[in-house]
This record gives structure tokens, sequence and C-alpha cells, in this order.
């Protein structure tokens, strides 16, 4: 595409309007950031209320780096993130592959049962899944703190809807090459969804790496906390101290801010991207 | 790199699993099968930063030395959601043998049987504890089984932090605060009919709907074998009516009437509100977060009818416990009165051991700060307090979260007090009866 | 480009996907053993959903507490629910939340899709500015939100002192305003979330369509609603779907605003947050909690039948 068009009435109001949404959507985290930066000698509580430190200071972000061991936390957060994004990535092609590519009795009824999960409110379900996972002897494990959230039904719906995109005829000229369902599920179809697995990964980052309730319950070592769990440490018992609790929150976003940024040129990774060899 | 990374994370992942679960089937062989040393686990609430770790050890410590053979394990949970993690190992048998609880969770752990009757399992305790702060938080009635559940810890107590600008501004005398209910209502009046305070300045933050209010205002909350709730009585109406008042005085912001306090305590912070209350370890985030207002903070006793609520933390001790004795002996140290004069110093909380109080710090607090200030006013208001002050049937935040729904509605004129009371008492004895 | 040798119409996404819908009752072309690459996701779907929710089926005929298993009552929790004042708000506040939250989250985040699909690098930037509310955790969303909404909140001051208002507007404590307050919320998360769907759905859109176009002098509107739309058509089903039943399941936009009291009165309460508030904590009611999750699912599984109807019977 030509990215070097001359300046047109049509591409000033797209900015105008990229810069408005900008402000919309990024503005009100300013606040949550000046607040961070706020020293003892702000008024956090001031009327009118102002965004500009009055005695500017990164000593928040020094002391929560000294409450709380972020290297270490950050380590296992690491640790069950992967294993989410993986597990979501592979169960969820796989699954999607089959209900989009792949014709078989009982495939309606499969993936009904899949938008029926999606349905299901799971804020009830906390005790019955923490009884599971100690029945499995995973308690207090980082794995366990992964393993229910390692196919989220919500993605297997978005990978049946892109597998369901890839033509039919590229299938077909597979099956005429000889290539097994397998086969044809690595080599043509996998390379054709590469921009929904990229939001399939997105997504599980973001929903394991804020899980609070779970790894909570999960755990019972703070060796083995996550992030999220570990930032809590931050709200004192007898009193809180907003400008430290802002610090951990933004300390907290760029890991996640850094792997969207990595990670969303690939959204585009669509089907002329894999495309037909010959 | 991008291999390399992801090679190292899928190693971290497979260790991490066998680390986890090579801990979890050694811990639980070593519980059951050698008998040389026991382990016993002690779990606190949000209690792991600077200020306590180092004394959280050092009283470890000190209890292995004093009992060879035993190990102390201290799990410590972070602030949010204690309750779901609570009832989530309580659910699972998965409690640690001592345990950091205020009343209501003592209330609902002790009422399915998770924690040890205290009065049974080790009546010389009560010795060890103030004696109303000891009795007054028996449990009874309503299935479960009459006695103590818990050593008493800490009391976080609630005093009245006084705005002395706009106590003088709005014509009312920060010498003579409200000692009474009557009192308190009387001067909120006055403070809302004076012209130029009427809207921007109020006598309290949110109208009073907790149990404990109506405990303090005088009304019964509850039938004596803790069966029947009784709030909708002459009394709770007569109490509703006046604070249904209030609201139509301004004597309380409608920002109040969101009862989870967001925008009222806002307004406490900007200085807008006479009479706040709050817990005496609040005074040093007020004086961190909102610095002009500390300059203009007094202090009194809470006003009561009655006497004061006092809300001691406990430490119940599991009854699945393996080893009774030895975690009845740490709960007990972890609460003796040197160590809990200790403690609170470090937090600005009171101590509910036997004989605490009568430490020289106590005896010998400076009113000339406010801080000191705060902590004589509690220290009094101990004096004349009572732990069983409310039922813990239903917490605090509960119970005004749920009466509170009904209440507004009577505050803004919409149903009579007696028809919210009424129906505010059927639904929560609905939730009594299973 | 080499993909266009074997297939014109194929790609938007929007022929596939019912064509193939209609077909599959009466072929098995694969096999049985296509039910092997589902294997996984089962597994992880039937231990820590469907086993669960069994599980919340039965105890919603019983009794229960969080920690005293109860016993069997039959239809005594939903004969209360459906006499509670409070399942009626919080069925009509959460039924609004679909009416109203959902015609936007279709719309709007496929707008900005199309906006920051391609272009220079600072196109780049907004589209990760954009998915920021996002990332960021309920409890600092409430944080920021009350911060500006509240009586004496930013956008209050704001107004006050351009002297649009006298008086504060009520986001907070009106039972209208905290809702739609809410709603506002929810968009403002939602937009970045639904965006970067829609932008792998763009992705499948012959870019050969849109130099046609404009080489027939249609303008971006009119490109808009001729090729992206009919380009990303199951995809905005599948969002039709997901939003619908996330706005029906609503509850921390509402909880973190109203800090979990449900707004002035409790009338701003949603169906979720019903469930949490009776069935999280050490004196739960589960069983009555878990009646009303049964009963959440009924309903957003019928907005959804419905929905699914009215769509297959457009496409028809």
């Amino acid at each position: 595409m030509n990215h070097r068009r001359k300046v047109t009435v049509g591409g000033v109001i797209k900015y105008i309007v990229l810069v408005l949404v900008f402000i919309f959507l990024a503005g009100p985290l300013i606040w949550e950031i000046s607040l961070a930066f706020k020293g003892p000698g702000d008024n956090v509580y001031a009327i009118p209320q102002y965004l500009i430190p009055k005695t500017p200071t990164v000593n928040n972000f020094v002391e929560a780096f000294h409450r709380v061991p972020m290297a270490h936390y950050f380590a296992n957060t690491l640790v069950v993130v992967a294993i989410n994004v993986l597990g979501n990535i592979i169960g969820c092609s796989m699954a999607g592959y089959a209900f989009g590519c792949l014709k078989f009795r009982g495939r309606g009824f499969a993936h009904g049962l899949f938008a029926l999960a999606m349905l299901m409110p799971t804020e009830g379900l906390l005790v019955s899944t923490f009884l599971l996972v100690k029945s499995m002897g995973l308690t207090n494990t980082l794995f366990g703190v992964a393993l229910p959230g390692m196919v989220g039904p919500l993605n297997v719906l978005l990978m049946t809807n892109a597998f369901a995109a890839v033509p039919k005829e590229l299938i077909e000229a597979g099956k005429v090459d000889g290539a097994n369902k397998w086969q044809r599920f690595v080599h043509i179809c996998l390379p054709q969804v590469k921009g929904t697995i990229t939001v399939v990964g997105i997504l599980a980052f973001v929903a394991s790496y804020n899980d609070f309730l779970w790894p909570l319950v999960a755990l019972s070592d703070d060796s083995k906390y996550t992030l999220t769990l570990g930032l809590n440490r931050l709200q004192g018992t007898f009193y809180t101290d907003p400008r430290l609790v802002a610090a951990g929150a933004c300390i907290s976003l760029i890991p996640i801010i850094v792997f969207f940024a990595i990670f969303q040129r690939y959204l585009f990774e669509g089907l002329q991207a894999g495309g037909i060899k010959g | 790199m991008n291999k390399t990374m992801k090679s190292v994370i899928a190693a971290l992942g497979a260790a991490s699993m066998l680390f986890g679960l090579g801990a979890c089937g050694s811990s639980s062989s070593s519980d059951s099968s050698s008998s040389k040393t026991t382990t016993i686990s002690f779990q606190t609430w949000n209690l792991k930063n600077d200020t306590y770790t180092p004394y959280f050890n050092k009283l470890v410590k000190q209890f292995e030395k004093q009992n060879p053979g035993v190990k102390v394990k201290w799990i410590d949970q972070p602030a949010e959601n204690y309750d779901a993690k609570l009832s989530t190992d309580a659910a699972a048998n998965h409690l640690p043998d001592v345990v950091n609880v205020n009343e209501q969770q003592s209330y609902n752990l002790a009422k399915a049987g998770a924690l040890l009757n205290l009065s049974k399992e080790a009546p010389e305790l009560a010795k060890d504890y103030v004696p109303g702060v000891w009795k007054g938080g028996k449990f009874k009635g309503n299935g479960i089984e009459e006695g103590v559940y818990g050593v008493p810890w800490y009391m976080n107590i609630d005093v009245a932090y006084l705005n002395k600008n706009v106590f003088q501004q709005c014509g009312l005398d920060v010498a003579n605060p409200p000692k009474t209910y009557d009192d308190l209502f009387s001067q909120a009046r006055k403070l809302a009919s004076n012209s130029s305070c009427t809207g921007k300045d109020y006598m309290l933050a949110v109208p009073l709907v907790a149990p404990s209010d109506f405990a303090e205002y005088g009304v019964k909350f509850m039938n004596a074998d803790h069966s029947k709730y009784t709030f909708n009585s002459a009394k709770g109406v007569e109490f509703i009516t006046q604070i249904a008042d209030l609201y139509k005085m301004k004597a309380y912001p409608e920002d109040g009437l969101n009862t989870n306090i967001v925008n009222a305590e806002k307004l406490y912070f900007q200085g807008n509100i006479a009479y706040m209350k709050d817990s005496t370890s609040s005074v040093m985030a007020f004086k961190q977060n909102a610095p002009d207002l500390y300059k203009q903070l007094d202090v009194a006793p809470l006003a009561t009818n009655t006497t004061n609520t006092l809300n001691p933390m406990t430490f119940g001790v599991s009854s699945q416990t393996k080893n009774k004795k030895m975690a009845i002996k740490l709960a007990n140290f972890l609460t003796n009165k040197k160590n809990q004069v200790e403690f609170s110093k470090k937090s600005n909380t009171f101590p509910s051991a036997a004989g605490a109080m009568d430490d020289p710090y106590f005896q010998k607090l400076d009113a000339n700060t406010l801080e000191g200030k705060v902590m004589k006013v509690a220290k009094q208001e101990i004096d004349n307090g009572s732990v069983s002050n409310f039922v813990p049937e239903v917490s605090e935040s509960d119970g005004a979260s749920y009466l509170s729904p009904e209440i507004v509605k009577a505050i803004k004129g919409e149903q009579t007090p007696k028809q919210v009371l009424d129906k505010a008492v059927s639904a929560l004895n609905d939730r009594l009866g299973n | 480009m080499a993909r266009s040798v074997t297939q014109p119409q194929g790609r938007g996404d929007a022929r596939n996907a019912p064509s193939a819908r209609r077909h599959h009752r009466a072929i098995d072309d694969d096999g049985p053993s296509s039910w092997l690459f589902t294997i996984p996701a089962f597994f992880i779907l039937l231990l820590f959903v469907f086993y669960p929710f069994l599980n919340t089926i039965r105890l919603s005929f019983t009794n229960s507490r969080m920690l005293i298993p109860g016993h069997w009552v039959g239809m005594e929790n939903y004969v209360k629910l459906f006499q509670s004042d409070q399942f009626w708000t919080a069925l009509l506040n959460s039924s609004l939340y679909v009416v109203c939250v959902v015609p936007f989250m279709l719309i709007l985040p496929l707008i900005l899709a199309s906006l920051v699909a391609k272009g220079p690098k600072i196109i780049g930037f907004f589209r990760t500015t954009y998915y920021f509310p996002v990332v960021l955790s309920a409890v600092v969303i409430g944080l920021i939100w009350t911060n500006l909404l509240d009586s004496r909140g930013l956008i209050n001051s704001i107004f006050q002192s351009l002297h649009w208002i006298t008086t504060p507007i009520p986001f907070l404590t009106d039972r209208w305003l905290t809702l739609f307050s809410a709603m506002l919320v929810t968009i403002w998360e939602g937009l970045g979330y639904y965006m970067i769907i829609y932008l792998s759905a763009l992705a499948n859109i012959d870019p050969s369509l849109y130099e046609a176009a404009e080489i027939d002098g249609a303008g971006p509107i009119r490109q808009f609603f001729a090729i992206t739309v009919p380009g990303v058509r199951s995809t905005m089903t599948l969002i039709l779907f997901l939003s619908s039943a996330s706005a029906f399941r609503v509850f921390s936009e509402v909880y973190v605003l109203t800090r979990g009291s449900g707004g002035v009165g409790g009338e701003d309460i949603t169906m979720t947050m019903l469930i949490q508030r009776e069935g999280t904590g050490l004196s739960a009611r589960t069983g009555y909690a878990s009646a009303i999750s049964v009963v959440l699912l009924i309903i957003v599984g019928a907005i959804t039948v419905i929905q699914q109807l009215i769509v297959r019977r457009g496409d028809d």
C-alpha cells in the first residue's frame, strides 16, 4: 500500500478522530500515572484536582520494588502466562480446526457445547474448581494456577470462525495431494489463521496476567505468587498509600503493553500471508 | 533469541510443576509419618511487610526454641478477597492450624465446625485476656455450640475524627463534641441549618445503618437466643426516622447513600465532613495522604447511647489440626501480653491481653500530638466498650449492604421506616434459617 | 498474488461459515477421528466448566451454605428468587445493558479497526494505546472512573468551571446515570477488545477489492459499507454473540463504580452481582446463588438462540 499520500481532508479528519479516540481511551490513565509520581507533599484529595505533581518523585516506584520482589513474582507470572498462552493457542486451534474445517458427525452438537460453556456463569464455581485442583495434587503449584484457563471457550469460538474462513479450495487441494487431517491442519490451515492465533494469544495473556482471585485461592505459599497477587501487598492493613498502589499498577502495565506492542503486527497475518504455493 | 526464550519458559514451566508437586508430596508425608518434628502453620492477614515481617520471624524463632521439635510456618494472605480464600480453604479442609480472623469470619467458620471451641478445649486461657473481651467473644444460639472460638488479638478501635474548621464555621463547639446520639443529631441539625454550610459541609459522611449503629443507639438487634432479628422495634423505627430526617436537612450528602462510602470518604478528605468515624490507625493515613486535613483534625470518643463497639481480631484454631495442643499453645503465644504490646505499638492498635494496657506506653500517651490524643480517646472507649454490641450473625459490612437498600427507601421518603425495617428483618430472618 | 489462482470468491469469511454450517449435518467426510482434535479443549472444559456447573444445577435445589451442606428443597430457591424485587431489578438492569451496549460493540470497534488497520508507524502507536483499557485491572478501572465521575470528580469540576452546570451531575448516585456510567466504562474497555478481533478479520478481506473500489471512485464511507462490513460478517455475528453474553453478565464495571453496593439503594445491581453477593463469602447461600446462575444461563441461552435465528434468517 502507498503510505505516502498527500494531505487530504479525509486524512485530516481521520487523524482528528484518531486523536479524539486516543484522548478518550488513554486519557483516563494519565490520572493514575500522575498519582504514581506524586510525593508526600501532594494532597491526593485536593480540590480542584491537579495532574502535575507538586513534589514529583520516583520514590513510589522505588518503594514498590523494595516491598515486592517484582522479578521473582514476574517470573512466576511468566510461567503461568506461558502455559496459558500455549495451551490456548494449541487447544483452541485444534478444536477450531475440527469445527471450522472438518466435517464429522456431531460437529454441530460439539460446537454448541462450547458456545454453551461460554455462556455459563463461572462466578459460583470457585470452590468446585479448587476441590478439583486439590484432588489432582496441584494446589500451590503454578501449573495448578494455569490449568483451568488453558482453554477458553471464547477462544475456541474465535478459532472456529477463523478456520471456517480458510478457502475450501485450499483444503481440497491438500486432500488431492494426499495430505491427512493433521498435515492439512499444520501445513495448510494453520498458516492461514495466524492473525486470529495472535488475538487468542493476546486475550489469553491478558486474562491470565490480570487474574487475582483464582491464583489467590490456588496458591498458599507466597514464593509462588504471581505479580498481581504480589502487588496487592502494596495495600496496607491499617492504612494504604494510594500513590504506592498507583505506582504498582503502572509497573504491572508495562510488560503487558510491551507484549501487545510486539505482537500486534501479527494481527494482520491473514489469508494473504499464507497463500498457496504454486 | 525467540527460540531460547521459549525453551527457557518451557523449562521453567516444567521445573515449577515438578517442584510444586514435589513440595506438595513431601509436606503431607512429613505431617503424617515422621512424628519427630511437627509443623504448625499460622496465617495472618496482610501483615507481611517491613514493619511486621521481622516481628513475626522473631516470634517464630522464639516459639521454636521454647518448643523443641516444633516447626512453625508463617503464612500471610494479601488484603483482598480474604473471605474467598478462607471459605475455599475451609471447604477443602485446608485451613492453616492457627488462623487470623475477625469476629464475622470466626463466627461462620465456627458454625461450620471448622474452628475449635476454646471454652471447651482450653478454658484456662480465659485468664490471659481482658475478661470483657474474652467473654464478649462468646458465640451462642442458632446451631452453634456456645463458646469462645478464638483467642483475642489486637483491637482496631474506631474514634470520631472532628474537623475543627467545619465545627467552627458552622457554629458548633469542637470542645463540646457529641456524646450521645441525641447530641449528634441535634448538632447535625444545627450544622445543616447554618446557611453558610448547608449543602457544602456535612455532619456525617454516610447515614448510620450498620448493625453497630443500631446497637449503639440502643436498638436491640436480635432476640436473646439469636433466632430472630428484632430491630424493627419501636426504638428501631425511631432511629431510622431520625436518620431519614437528617437526610432531608442535608446533614449528610447524597453521595453518602452509596453505603460503601466512595465519594463520601472523599468529601471527608477534602475537609467537608465534621464528624467522621474511622479507626485509630487511620491517623497515619491522614497525615500522609491528606496533610491539609490532618492539621484541621481533633478527636473525640464516638457518640453512643449504650457502649462503644469493640471488634477484636482473633486467632482461631482449626478443628482439623493434627496437633491441637501445640496449635492452641501457638495461638496463645502470639497473643500473649508482651507480644501484643509490641504489635500494638507498631500498628497504633490496642492489645486484648490481660494487663497489657498497664504497659507504660499506654499510660504515658502524649496528648499533644493528634496521634497520641487519638490513642487516649480510644483507651477511654475501651474502658466503656463491649465486644458483643452487635451479633455476629450478620457482619458490619454485610449488615450495611443488606440494610441500606431498604433504608434508602425510607430516607428518600418512598416508604415509611416501619415498612422498610419489617422488610429488612424478614429478609435477614430468611437468611438465618436453613 | 498466489492465492487468487484457485478461488476468486471464497475469501470474505461471510460466505464460507454459513454454507459450511448448512451442510454439516449430512456429511461425515472426515470421519469420527476428527473428534481427536477437540480432545484437549473438551478435557479442560469438562473438568472446569461442565462438571462444576452440573454441581451448580444440583445445588440450586438444595439449601446449601458455603460451609454447611444442605438438603433437597425442590424449587424453593427458584420461587424465592422470582418473588424477590432484587431479582427483577437485576434482570431489568442486565437486559438494558445488552440493549444499550451491544450496538456500540458491533459498530464502533469495527470503525476503529479500519482506521488503524494500516498506515505509517504512528498508526501502530494508536493501535497500541487503544488497547490500554483492556489490560487494566478492574480495581484500577474503578479508581480511575470514580475519580472522573463522582460529584467532585474531574468531569464535574470541568463542567462547573466552564459554567455549563451549577450543581454536579450525579453520575454515580442517580439510579439511571449510574447504569449509563457503567455502560460508558464497558464501551471504553470493549472498544480495544473487539477492535483486535476485527483487525484479524479485516486481514482476510482481499485488498484488491478496495483498490477496485478506489478506481471506481468510492469514498472511504462507501468502501466501509460495501466491502468492510460484508467482509467481516461472520465475525460480526460472533461479536454479537460474545458482546451480548458479556453485557448480560456485566459485573466488574457496576461493581467497581459503586464499590460493590450496586448503587444507591442497590438499584443498579446486575444478575452477576447478585450471584456474587449471594454466592461468595463465608456465609454464602450457595443453593440460592446456584439457582440464580441457572436462571442466568437459561436467559443468556434464550437471548443467543433468538439472535442466531434472526441472523440466519437474514443470511438466507
